[in-house]
């Protein structure tokens, strides 16, 4: 996936200009944001499930190279391989290996964010080998050839009309009208892959250190058909999603779910622990885990943004952001959006490629409100804020803003001189007579202008509050 | 064989992580892992226990819980008296459905059931999971390319559970021999038949068992699914919709 | 109603009250007086630092704090007409000076004098009838910080519902972001118009003809907004909301 998110200003724009994103954006704040609400109501103790979990996490991350080397080890134990990859490049030679060794010539797979970093389906296609996204909105967008517009759900972006015409043009099917009808023509035109597909490739929700195991989480069977019916699995995962022990991943799942979509449960846990053994009665021979860096381990060597890697890609600060429910997925311009992709993309791409993402947001602190995890969020778009003000981590990766600098140092001095403030307001005061309308300002030209254009501005108060203070309010009271 | 370029890529990678975390050595904090990764099998067992003992104690309130969340999870529910009143619902739902052929794993229930010496319509094919060593109830060999093939012409995929949680009204099924993990999921159909000793109180609570399992054997087998009602996507528009790719519709037979 | 005659408080006015709305702060020290409090300003008094820490100017935003500091020491209670300026002294100067132990414990004793309005008003003086009168259907926005930082809620509704002769309508996605944001407002105007759009919607939804809200830097934003879109609601701080109620 090229990295877009240089164009994030623009992009977001275009998304406000499109009527059909702006109409299933709505749909966000109720069917995801409440329900998730309502879930968290239901529970009794969510806050203290908050608080394990990311005891948790803070503990596994602190220690991830130790969980690392159980893991690997449980794995191999039960026959299955283990892959350390360093980066995307890497992932995939290993994949494209095991698929020549194995004379593979048809993927399913399940919805893997992770593989959306590698550029996966492009590697296969450029090696020959066909690989299908079988989760339904994967699929929708694979035909779309475009990329996933939410964590969870990938097409939201898509009006039925819309994923009724890529059914026409893309697979050939009849012109259906109705959303049971579209769901049905996947069901048939995925079987048939699904049966035939020499290896099957998923994603991993959480991988379990002490057992060798890795859990998938899913509504649709797609997940459960490509661990079932191929030769060889691989599962692809960030180093980060490893959690201690098989108890530990009831509290996962629970808060999981709840904080994604409001369902208790989704149709499927399913639970994977190396290929299949000697006397199963199916199952994979092959078990691959391929365990991706790919820069995480740059956020890792910084305390301040540690806790990013805590995240479960539970999607629910996406629901909850004001900024991602106004512009969508693709705006963000890289497979994470929302508020964690703030602040991973510039993290894994270079925070010169992606240096407006962590000033496009309010801090409104919503994120930080529902993340299951309690990853504070808005405190970590501050740090990245000053990284690539004052680069005192990575100098190399400032940027340079020589007005609002000046602005600011401008404020400071303003700020540390109260008599200069006064003479300074007292010139706004004057200056800014021409543009009053009505006791608005209508109209600021240049730089300030992006307030005007939606809104009116107060004009400076002709006596500002210390004035009125000092001339009247201060002996009114019983003390100086 | 190991490749020398994947041992180095290894060592690479968790040197790597290593000087993240500002480590110099690959020595590891004991007390702070203890403090999250050990657990002794006798405590496991005296949980384990406690479980057991919970649930034998509660089994008609849980039965009711089962029920009702299982209705929720859009399972179809039923109770039954026997494995004989068992096999007639099956016969019921192969009429109504029109069904054809019908696929089943080796679990005790259907075992007691006995659904191949139940009279059944003539032109109705049933298929057991194929265990080389439990011939009367394979009706042939089936190699595994067939397998597949049976699974994915069925119309009815008929199991018990491992354990069924009333909590989420969710079966557990795991995979082993003479259980796959096809006939839970390909056919349209799936019926999943629990006995009344199965059903336990919570996720957390199964997962304590498979840890005590774990601890026992060593190996708590390739696969296993928690399954909370028929497929299903809300992908196009955030509409709900029933029956995917996994089975549309899913029965639950509580036998006892 | 209480009397306060021992309680001595510091007003900490802010930039935006003192620049542009230096009448939010006669009505809070109109309200304050009335209630007994001995109130003075420390004149020296500026900026908390606020938008340099929230856009990177982290070196800046230290200047003012320290100087925010210095001229706060004391034993006064800190009054601030504000949740983000508020959140800024008890919750962000941790975060500036993370790296400096020394000035954390200072922080801590600052920290547990300072009170935005309406939680000084209920919190410290147990004031939640504040006596007032007024007529018209009222609504409510929950200033971000003012809610996820401070978790100042049922505060500020309390002393509303309080007044007699008003209907108080709760706000539909009160808690949902103006799209002020500070710079954020500027720098990407389009998506700041955006959320306020969806804003200004669900407040003309309400039917309310006022609308309350606890930071002026919010409500500058949706009053722009009134303006502009010719709109007859009236945006007021609440301890302008609150004077006017005690006034009739």
């Amino acid at each position: 996936m090229s990295i877009q998110a240089k164009h994030f200003k623009k992009n977001a724009t275009k998304a406000i200009k499109n009527p059909q994103i702006q109409t299933n954006l709505k749909r966000l704040y109720s069917h995801f944001h409440l329900a998730r609400e309502d879930a968290v109501k239901a529970t009794h103790n969510w806050e203290d499930l908050r608080n394990q979990a990311r005891e948790i996490k803070e503990h596994v991350i602190n220690h991830l190279d130790y969980y690392l080397e159980v893991l690997e080890e449980r794995i191999k134990g039960h026959g299955g391989k283990v892959y350390f990859a360093k980066d995307a490049n890497a992932a995939n030679e290993y994949i494209l290996n095991i698929a020549r060794d194995n004379d593979v010539k048809l993927v399913t797979k399940s919805k893997s964010m992770v593989s959306e970093e590698m550029n996966l389906n492009h590697v296969f296609g450029q090696a020959g080998i066909e690989s299908v996204e079988t989760d339904l909105g994967e699929y929708i967008i694979q035909l779309a050839d475009e990329t996933p517009f939410h964590i969870v759900a990938p097409a939201i972006h898509k009006s039925k009309e819309e994923v009724s015409e890529l059914f026409v043009t893309k697979a050939h099917t009849p012109k259906y009208e109705s959303i049971p009808e579209l769901t049905e023509a996947a069901r048939g035109l995925l079987r048939d892959k699904f049966a035939k597909a020499d290896m099957g490739i998923t994603g991993v929700n959480f991988a379990v250190a002490e057992t060798g195991t890795i859990a998938l989480v899913t509504n649709e069977g797609n997940a459960r058909m490509c661990t079932s019916v191929p030769r060889v699995h691989v599962a692809i995962m960030g180093m980060e999603k490893i959690v201690p022990t098989l108890e530990d991943l009831g509290l996962f799942l629970k808060l999981l779910v709840r904080a994604a979509t409001g369902q208790p449960v989704t149709s499927y846990f399913t639970f994977v622990t190396g290929p299949k053994r000697d006397d199963d009665e199916d199952g994979p021979d092959e078990f691959h885990l391929v365990i991706l860096d790919n820069g995480r381990s740059k956020i890792l060597a910084n305390p301040a943004l540690r806790e990013s890697l805590y995240c479960i890609r539970c999607g629910a600060c996406l629901n909850a952001c004001p900024v991602y429910r106004t512009v969508g997925g693709h705006a963000y311009g890289w497979v994470y959006p929302g508020p964690i992709g703030k602040i991973i993309t510039p993290m894994l791409t270079g925070l010169g490629e992606a240096s407006d993402l962590p000033f496009a947001s309010t801090l409104c602190g919503a994120c930080h409100e529902v993340c299951p995890i309690k990853i504070n969020i808005p405190r970590m778009l501050v740090t990245l804020r000053n990284e690539l003000i004052e680069g005192k981590t990575y100098p190399k990766e400032k940027t340079r803003h020589i007005f609002e600098s000046l602005l600011f140092k401008g404020w400071n001095i303003t700020m540390k001189t109260p008599i200069l403030l006064n003479i300074i307001s007292k010139i706004g005061v004057k200056l800014q007579r021409p543009w009053i309308r009505k006791g608005k300002i209508k109209r600021i030209p240049l730089l300030f202008s992006g307030w005007t254009k939606y809104r009116d501005l107060p004009p400076l108060s002709s006596k500002s509050f210390r004035e009125i203070w000092e001339e009247k309010l201060k002996d009114k009271g019983k003390m100086n | 064989m190991i490749r020398s370029s994947e041992k180095t890529a290894r060592d690479e990678f968790l040197l790597k992580v290593r000087e993240a975390l500002g480590k110099k050595s690959t020595l590891v904090d004991k007390t702070e892992i203890m403090k999250y990764f050990s657990t002794s099998q006798g405590e496991l067992n005296i949980r384990a226990q406690e479980i057991k003992d919970r649930c034998q104690a509660n089994v008609e309130q849980l039965v009711i819980k089962l029920e009702n969340q299982a209705i929720n999870a859009k399972w179809n529910v039923t109770r039954v008296g026997s494995p004989q009143k068992a096999c007639e619902y099956v016969e019921k739902l192969v009429n109504e459905k029109k069904a054809k052929s019908l696929l089943y794993s080796h679990y005790p229930i259907l075992d007691k059931m006995d659904l191949s010496n139940y009279m059944f319509n003539t032109d109705v094919v049933l298929k057991g999971d194929c265990l080389s060593d439990v011939s009367e109830y394979s009706e042939k060999e089936i190699s595994g390319r067939q397998k597949k093939e049976e699974a994915f012409s069925s119309d009815i995929g008929l199991t018990g559970v491992d354990y069924a949680i009333a909590e989420t009204g969710t079966c557990v099924l795991i995979p082993r021999h003479g259980i796959s993990r096809l006939v839970s999921l390909v056919p349209p159909i799936h019926v999943a038949f629990v006995e009344l000793e199965q059903i336990i109180e919570t996720i957390d609570d199964v997962f304590t068992l498979r840890r005590l399992e774990l601890f026992q054997k060593g190996d708590i087998g390739s696969y296993m699914n928690f399954i909370s009602g028929p497929s299903r996507t809300a992908d196009i528009e955030q509409t709900l919709t029933i029956g995917v790719h996994g089975p549309k519709e899913a029965y639950m037979v509580i036998v006892g | 109603m209480s009397s306060s005659s021992n309680v001595n408080a510091s007003i900490f006015i802010t930039c935006l009250v003192d620049q542009l709305y230096p009448e939010v702060g006669q009505s809070m020290v109109n309200i304050l007086r009335k209630l007994g409090v001995n109130l003075d300003f420390p004149k020296e008094q500026t900026c908390c630092g606020q938008p340099a820490f929230n856009s990177g100017y982290h070196r800046e935003a230290k200047d003012m704090a320290r100087r925010y500091m210095k001229i706060f020491k004391g034993n006064n209670y800190i009054i601030v007409p504000s949740g983000s300026c508020g959140a800024m002294i008890r919750v962000f100067y941790n975060q500036l000076f993370q790296d400096e132990p020394d000035v954390l414990s200072e922080l801590e004793e600052l920290s547990s004098r300072v009170f935005e309005f309406s939680e000084f008003l209920v919190q410290i003086l147990g004031i939640t009838d504040v006596d007032g009168k007024l007529n018209g259907d009222v609504t409510y926005h929950d200033c971000c910080h003012l809610r996820r930082e401070l978790g100042i809620i049922s505060q500020p509704r309390d002393l509303i519902k309080s007044v007699k002769g008003i209907n108080f309508v709760e706000l539909n996605q009160s808690d949902v972001c103006c799209g002020f944001g500070g710079t954020f407002a500027i720098k990407y105007p389009d998506i700041s118009g955006a959320i306020l759009d969806q804003k200004i919607r669900n407040i003309k939804n309400s039917g309310a003809d006022i609308l309350v809200a606890n930071d002026t830097s919010c409500l500058m934003h949706m009053r722009g907004s009134f303006s502009r879109l010719g709109l007859d609601i009236e945006a007021m701080h609440i301890a302008e909301f609150l004077d006017k109620a005690m006034e009739g």
